[in-house]
C-alpha cells in the first residue's frame, strides 16, 4: 500500500505538489493521471526517496522508503527508462541491481527471459530502443519480486506485444493483492488496465475514484438518434431528460437509456434512423476533470488548442 | 522471497560490491588503468637508465621515478575518481542507483570506499610491478623493503585521500566536467600558479592548497617550510573537507535536481 499523506513539494517559488494525500490499495492497478506538470513525477520521485518534501510524508507499506535496506524487495519502480548508463550491457545493469540486495545472477537471467530481452542482455544499451529500455527498466522493478510496483509512462516505446505483456502483468499482481500505481497519457490503455484513478492538477488531486465512478460522474447514460422527426421527438423528451439538437435531424439525449428512447419513439409512432447508446470515455472524463489544470498549452495556427 | 530487512553492515557490503561492479563496467575506468600503467612504467625506463651505484641512497632513489611517475599519474588516478562519483549523474543513471540504494549514508560510504579501493590499485599496482622490474634487472639499482614501504604507503596516502577529494567535489558538483576541472585547478593549476607568484600570500594560500602537500609527500619538493606532517594533516583536512561538502549534498538534497 501507498500512502500520501498532506505531501507537499516546493522548487523554489515553484509549487509542484501542494498538501497532497491519497491511498494507493493492494489488489488494484490505480492510475496515476495529470497534465503535464501536475506533479505525478514528483511525487513518486518523493514515494521513491529521489526528492525530499517540503512537508508531509509518503510511505510504502507504512515506511519510508528512504530508510529501506532492501526495497527492491517491497517495491518495484520505474521512473525514466533513459536514466542509465548507456555504456553498460543490460545485464551488467541488473547484476549491478542484483548485488545491492544480494540476489543471485540466476535471478537476473529469470527477469531478462520474463520482459524478452534474452537476445539483447550482453548488448551494450546505448543500442537499445525506448521500448528495450523500457523493458529493461521494468526488468530492475521485478528483480526482487516486490509487492508494490510504480512505473512512470512504462507503455511508451512498448510495441504491441509489449504493452499486451504489460497489461497482463499488472492485471496478474494486482489480482495476487500487490499494489501498482502507474501515470500515463495514454487514456484509452488506463482505462482498460487500471482499477481506480487517482487525478492531480496543478500538484493538487482532482479525484480519487474508481473507473466507473469517474464515469458515472460525466453523468450516466447518454444516447445519439436520428430520425425526420427530430424536434417533435425532442419536445416528447424534454420532460425525462436533456436534448441537445446537434445536427437537423439528430439529437444527443443525456438521461435516458436506448430503449427507453426506442419505446417512447414507437408510442408516438416515430420512426428512427439511428439509436445508439454514446461510449463514455476516461478520456472525456479526464479532460473534464482537468481542464481548468492544464499548464501547457500547445498553440496552433489559430491560436491555442 | 525474503523481506527481510538487512542490517546496516549487510547493506553497506552489498553496495560497496554493487558500486565496485558498477566502476568496472565503465570503459573509461579500463582506459584510466592501462594509461597509468603506461605512465608509471615509462618509471622503469628511467630507473635502467639510472648510473646509480649500489648502496642504502640507491635503494631510496630506485624509487624516484616511481614516485615522480606515480605523482604524473596523480593528473589520472584524480580524473578516475571523479568519473567514478559522477558519471550516474550525466547519465540519469543515479536514479536508479539511489532507488536500490536509498540509505544514502550507505552509497556516500560506500561509493567512497569502492573509488579509494579502485584508485589505490590502479595506482599501487604499476607502482611495485616497475620497481620490481627496476630492482630485479637493473644492475646500478638495488631493492629495500624499508624505501619501498615508504613509497608505496605514502602513494597509497596520498591516493586515497586525493580520491576523496575528487569524490567530495564530485558530489557536490555533479558534473564530470567540473569536477575534473575543479579538482585539477586544486591539485595541479592553483599550486603552480600561486606558489609561483611574487607574493607571501600567495605562497601562504599555495602551502595549503592539496596538490602542494601531495608534492612533498611523493617527492619531497614543495614551499619552504612546509613539512610532511603539515602536508599529511593538510591533504587530510581537505579530504574531509570535500566530502563533508560532497555528503552534504548528497544526503541532503534531492537525487538528481
Amino acid at each position: 500500500m501507498i500512502s500520501v499523506r498532506r505531501l507537499t513539494k516546493n522548487y523554489g517559488a515553484v509549487c509542484a505538489v501542494n498538501d497532497l494525500s491519497f491511498d494507493v490499495e493492494p489488489g488494484t492497478v490505480t492510475g496515476f493521471l495529470g497534465p503535464n506538470g501536475a506533479g505525478k513525477s514528483t511525487t513518486m520521485r518523493i514515494v521513491l526517496g529521489l526528492d525530499l518534501p517540503t512537508s508531509g510524508a509518503a510511505l510504502v507499506n507504512g515506511r519510508d522508503y528512504a530508510h529501506m535496506g532492501a526495497p527492491l524487495h517491497q517495491v518495484g519502480a520505474l521512473l525514466d527508462a533513459s536514466a542509465i548508463h548507456p555504456g553498460r550491457t543490460g545485464r551488467a545493469h541488473l547484476r549491478i541491481a542484483a548485488r545491492t540486495h544480494g540476489i543471485p545472477a540466476v535471478r537476473v537471467e529469470e527477469v531478462i527471459g520474463q520482459v524478452g530481452l534474452d537476445t539483447a542482455a550482453g548488448r551494450r544499451i546505448k543500442g537499445y530502443s525506448l521500448g528495450m529500455r523500457q523493458r529493461l527498466g521494468i526488468a530492475a522493478a521485478l528483480l526482487g519480486d516486490p509487492q508494490v510496483l510504480i512505473f512512470d509512462e512504462p507503455i511508451n516505446g512498448l510495441d504491441l506485444d509489449g504493452v499486451r505483456w504489460l497489461r497482463s502483468l499488472l492485471r496478474n499482481w494486482a489480482d495476487e493483492g500487490r499494489t501498482v500505481l502507474i501515470s500515463s497519457h495514454q487514456m484509452s490503455e488506463m482505462q482498460s488496465v487500471a482499477d481506480r484513478v487517482v487525478v492531480i492538477g496543478r500538484g493538487t488531486l482532482v479525484a480519487n475514484a474508481s473507473i466507473e465512478e469517474l464515469l458515472r460522474g460525466l453523468g450516466g447514460a447518454r444516447v445519439r438518434v436520428r430520425t425526420s422527426a427530430a424536434e417533435a421527438l425532442a419536445v416528447a423528451l424534454a420532460e425525462s431528460a436533456a436534448i441537445t439538437q446537434i445536427g437537423p435531424e439528430e439529437l444527443e439525449v443525456e438521461g435516458l437509456t436506448a430503449l427507453e428512447v426506442g419505446n417512447r419513439a414507437q408510442a408516438l409512432g416515430i420512426a428512427l434512423h439511428h439509436l445508439s447508446d454514446l461510449e463514455v470515455s476516461l478520456e472525456d472524463a479526464y479532460l473534464g476533470l482537468t481542464a481548468d489544470d492544464v499548464e501547457y498549452h500547445g498553440a496552433t495556427n489559430g491560436g491555442i488548442a | 522471497m525474503n523481506t527481510l530487512e538487512p542490517s546496516t553492515p549487510i547493506v553497506l557490503a552489498r553496495t560497496i560490491r554493487a558500486e565496485w561492479a558498477r566502476l568496472w563496467t565503465l570503459r573509461s575506468m579500463w582506459l584510466f588503468m592501462l594509461v597509468t600503467t603506461i605512465v608509471v612504467g615509462i618509471s622503469v625506463l628511467i630507473g635502467f637508465d639510472s648510473p646509480t651505484e649500489a648502496s642504502v641512497e640507491s635503494a631510496e632513489a630506485a624509487w624516484m621515478p616511481i614516485r615522480r611517475m606515480s605523482m604524473l599519474a596523480m593528473l589520472l588516478l584524480l580524473p578516475m575518481a571523479t568519473v567514478g562519483a559522477t558519471a550516474d549523474y550525466g547519465t540519469g543513471g543515479i536514479v536508479p542507483t539511489m532507488q536500490w540504494t536509498p540509505r544514502r549514508e550507505s552509497l556516500l560510504a560506500a561509493r567512497s570506499i569502492a573509488i579509494i579501493l579502485a584508485v589505490s590499485i590502479t595506482g599501487l599496482i604499476p607502482a611495485m610491478l616497475s620497481a620490481v622490474l627496476v630492482t630485479q634487472f637493473a644492475p646500478a639499482q638495488s631493492w629495500s623493503w624499508g624505501a619501498g614501504v615508504d613509497a608505496l604507503a605514502t602513494l597509497g596516502f596520498v591516493s586515497a585521500l586525493g580520491a576523496l577529494v575528487a569524490v567530495g567535489v564530485g558530489l557536490l558538483l555533479r558534473s564530470t566536467a567540473a569536477s575534473i576541472g575543479t579538482v585539477l585547478g586544486l591539485v595541479l593549476f592553483l599550486p603552480l600558479l600561486l606558489g609561483n607568484l611574487p607574493f607571501t600570500w600567495a605562497k601562504d594560500v599555495a602551502a595549503l592548497l592539496p596538490g602542494t602537500s601531495a608534492r612533498k609527500l611523493m617527492i619531497g619538493e614543495g614551499l619552504p617550510g612546509l613539512t610532511a606532517t603539515d602536508a599529511r594533516i593538510s591533504l587530510a583536512a581537505w579530504a574531509i573537507g570535500a566530502l563533508l561538502l560532497g555528503g552534504w549534498r548528497l544526503l541532503r538534497t534531492d537525487a538528481n535536481r
